[in-house]
Formats: C-alpha cells, structure tokens, sequence
C-alpha cells in the first residue's frame, strides 16, 4: 500500500498489483482510459484509491501535482518477477490452473473461450479469463466450460483475486496470441489460387 | 502428445475433394473466435471432429507446433491434375470438345460459389469414355443426373482434379476474348454517359437512349437463356437441343453471323 498524507491524515491507497483486487484494478484502467482533462482522470483516480472527492477539491494545483507524482512513483513492475500461482482458493473453493509439479500451458480451448469473451466486452476480462484459467478442482470439465459458470466465477475472482496472480497469465496469453498463432500459420481461405 | 496420436496430412495431396470443400466453405462469422476456427480447420485435415476428446487438452505450443507442420495449407496447389481419375473411369474432356450446355452449367458453379459446386464441376469436366468402332475416344454425352454423379469424387485429392479447373479458367477467358465482339453492346457506351445532357437539347433521343440500356440490362440479366432461344428460333422445344451443339461451332456461327449481318 502507499501511504499519502493530505492536511495531516492518512490515506493508504493500494499501489502494487498484491493490493489490487481485479475488480478494483479493471476500474482503475477504465478511469484512465477515459477520454476527460488530465485534472479529471487524475482526480477521479484518487477518489476511486480511497482519498474523497472534497478532499481533493482542496487540494492547489501543487499540491494535487505532487500527489499524483508522489502516488505514481514505483508503479512500472517488472512482470517478469511474478510467478505463476497454480492454485487458489476462494471462499473455501480450490481453483487450480495446473499441476504444481508441471508447467503452465494455456490450452486452445482455453484460449478459445478467452477470445470470446474479451470480444463480448473488450474493457472488462482480466476476471473472466482467470475465471478460463483456473478450474474448480471439484467441476467435471463439463461444468467447467458453461457461460453461466465462467461468469460466477469471475464475480467472485473480481472481488476476491489480486491483480499479481493474474499477471503472468494475462502475460503468457498475449504472447501466444502476438506470437505463436499470429506470426505461424493462419490457414486462411484465400490460399488455393494460383 | 497429440501429434502421436493423429495422422497431420503433409501436403495438399493427402486433401480430398470433400475436406477441400469443408475448408473453403467455413464462413468464419459462424464462430465466435479465431482459435476455433483454427480448430475447425485442422479437424477437418484430420478428419476429426473439433470437439473430440482429442483435441480437448491441445495445448496452444501444441498447436503452433502443428502449424508450423502446415504452412503447405497457405500455398497454392500446384500439383498437375490427372487427366483420369477413379482409376481410369473418367477422363478430362478436352475443353474444345465442350458443348454449349456443358459451357453454360460450368459458367453458372464457377461463378457461384466455386468450392459449393465444385463436385458438379468436376463432374461435368470428367467423364466416361469408350471407344467407337474406329477407335475413336467418345465422351459420353451430358445427360446424367449431376447430382447422383457428385459424390464418387468426395474421396479423391483434390491435387488430382484442381488444377484442370484452374486450367479451364484460363482456357474459358482465351476463348471468350476471342470471341469478345458477339458480347459487344449495340449502341455507343458514350452516349449513355451523357443521356442527362442530351435530355435538355433532344428528350426523344434521351428517351431512347434510356430505353436501349433498360433493354440491355434486361439482356444480360437474361444472357446465355436469350442465347439459347436465338439459336432455337424462340423454339422453346429445341434448346435442349441446341445445348447439345459443340460450343465452338456455335460461337464460330454467331460470330460469323455478327460479321456478315446476318439476323
């Protein structure tokens, strides 16, 4: 946590992906993609880390600069320090997305329900595909693979699971999807022609 | 490792006609993702299905490894076709012995929906054969049923009949430049792109002008059927007929009737 002090009191706001639920993080990523002044984005990224609105509606141009910088400081991660976690347990429910002894290797059908669900809602899927990836160790795979069970599954991983279990998925699936696929064959229609 | 466990074909000859068919008629807005229409491909080349238990547990290493073994799949086929195929049974036509009929149907499925049709294209291009008392090669004549006819080619590699197709493409485009002034429209293509300013100086002659390219339109909406009944006489009962006629001697005919003027 990151502690700011602002008129002599504490706000401990989350500031490594360990303090970020998914659910908090997807929201800070949308606040900062929004298409608003500088000053908005900026203000409304603090409201959203826990400092109130009037207090930051105090604040002077300096002092909210410096906030902000204060804040932003020891935000650029190394992703490669985040190790895969292959299990987890939420509210007494073991989820495992691979064999502790084994190596993680994101399967096609995996994938393939990943693919579609970034692209039914592109701004809101870390949890979902962590809801893909690991699987409740007392489902049959049958179960597993229902929308319905996916999307529970990604409520409770929204608001339970920390942003640096998900890091290194998030990381191993984009590049199988820039690299390995993309760059490989893509077997497209239009390759009989002479 | 799944690659152990199913035949990966190496080549477009280990393709049949029938899995030619299926790759080139997936219609990728059936499928919610590109991986599973990558699936979809590759359990067609295998002749699996993409929800067998076999592929359930693919890995994505897996699968580029796999497709790296079919970068032959984004090649052209180059293979020569087969002047025979189903040992021996049916022979490439030479396309100049070709009727008009024959001509008429290839048009019609090349033109719509190649990979749909191609069946029926093969089986107008092959056909049986026997010869006549002098020795002669006589292909049998367009009267069987395409549709009982299409399913014998299902099985053969597609490298085995593509090309031939490909081949009466090129033969089919020579052919009609040859004969491209009998598809020439009757009037002056420039004078339709000034029918709105020759309106405000002669409306009668912008009337007809209109007219004639309604009339053109219409034509060749109704091209190869108008064809058929001008060779006919209007006889409606004598186009089966005129299909029958090679489809040389008939353009040779029409052209030399456009040349002389002859109705």
């Amino acid at each position: 946590m990151k502690t700011i002090i602002l008129n002599d009191t504490e706000y401990h706001l989350p500031h490594q992906p360990s303090d970020f639920k998914l659910g908090k993080y997807e929201k800070v990523m949308k606040i900062l993609e929004e298409d608003v002044t500088e000053i908005e984005k900026y203000s409304n990224l603090l409201v959203e880390l826990g400092i109130p609105e009037e207090v930051i509606d105090d604040l002077t141009i300096e002092e909210f600069s410096s906030t902000i910088k204060d804040y932003m400081e020891g935000t650029t991660y190394d992703f490669s320090k985040f190790k895969f976690v292959p299990t987890i347990e939420v509210n007494g429910r073991t989820y495992q997305a691979f064999d502790e002894d084994a190596e993680f290797l994101l399967k096609v059908k995996d994938l393939n329900w990943i693919e579609k669900l970034i692209k039914r809602n592109p701004d809101k899927y870390l949890a979902e595909v962590l809801a893909v990836i690991f699987k409740d160790i007392e489902l049959t795979k049958t179960e597993h693979y229902t929308d319905a069970h996916i999307r529970h599954k990604a409520s409770l991983f929204r608001e339970n699971v920390t942003l640096d279990i998900a890091i290194p998925y998030i990381g191993a699936i984009s590049h199988e999807l820039l690299t390995s696929l993309q760059t490989n064959v893509t077997l497209s229609n239009d390759t009989t022609t002479n | 490792m799944i690659q152990q466990q199913i035949n990966i074909p190496k080549s477009w000859s280990d393709i049949t006609v029938d899995q030619f068919k299926q790759l080139m008629t997936i219609n990728p807005n059936d499928y919610e993702s590109s991986s599973s229409i990558l699936l979809e491909k590759l359990a067609i080349v295998t002749n699996t299905m993409a929800d067998d238990e076999i592929w359930e547990d693919l890995s994505t290493k897996e699968l580029a490894s796999i497709l790296k073994q079919s970068t032959w799949l984004n090649q052209p086929i180059k293979d020569k076709h087969q002047e025979t195929i189903l040992d021996g049974k049916f022979t490439l036509k030479p396309f100049i012995q070709l009727t008009l009929g024959e001509f008429i149907d290839l048009e019609y499925f090349i033109f719509n929906n190649l990979f749909e049709n191609i069946n029926k294209v093969i089986a107008i291009l092959y056909r049986q054969t026997k010869n006549d008392d002098w020795g002669n090669v006589i292909y049998e004549p367009y009267s069987f049923d395409l549709n009982k006819r299409i399913n014998l080619f299902d099985e053969i590699p597609i490298t085995d009949v593509f090309n031939a197709i490909q081949d009466f493409i090129k033969w089919r485009e020579d052919f009609l430049n040859k004969y491209a002034a009998l598809f020439q429209p009757d009037f002056d293509d420039e004078e339709l792109d000034d029918i709105e300013e020759i309106a405000k100086t002669d409306p009668e002659l912008a009337k007809e002008l209109l007219e004639d390219e309604k009339r053109e339109k219409i034509q060749k909406k109704w091209g190869w059927e108008r064809l058929l009944l001008q060779i006919a006489n209007n006889d409606i009962k004598q186009i089966t007929q005129v299909t029958e006629l090679g489809l040389i001697y008939v353009f040779n005919m029409l052209a030399m009737k456009k040349e002389l003027g002859i109705e």
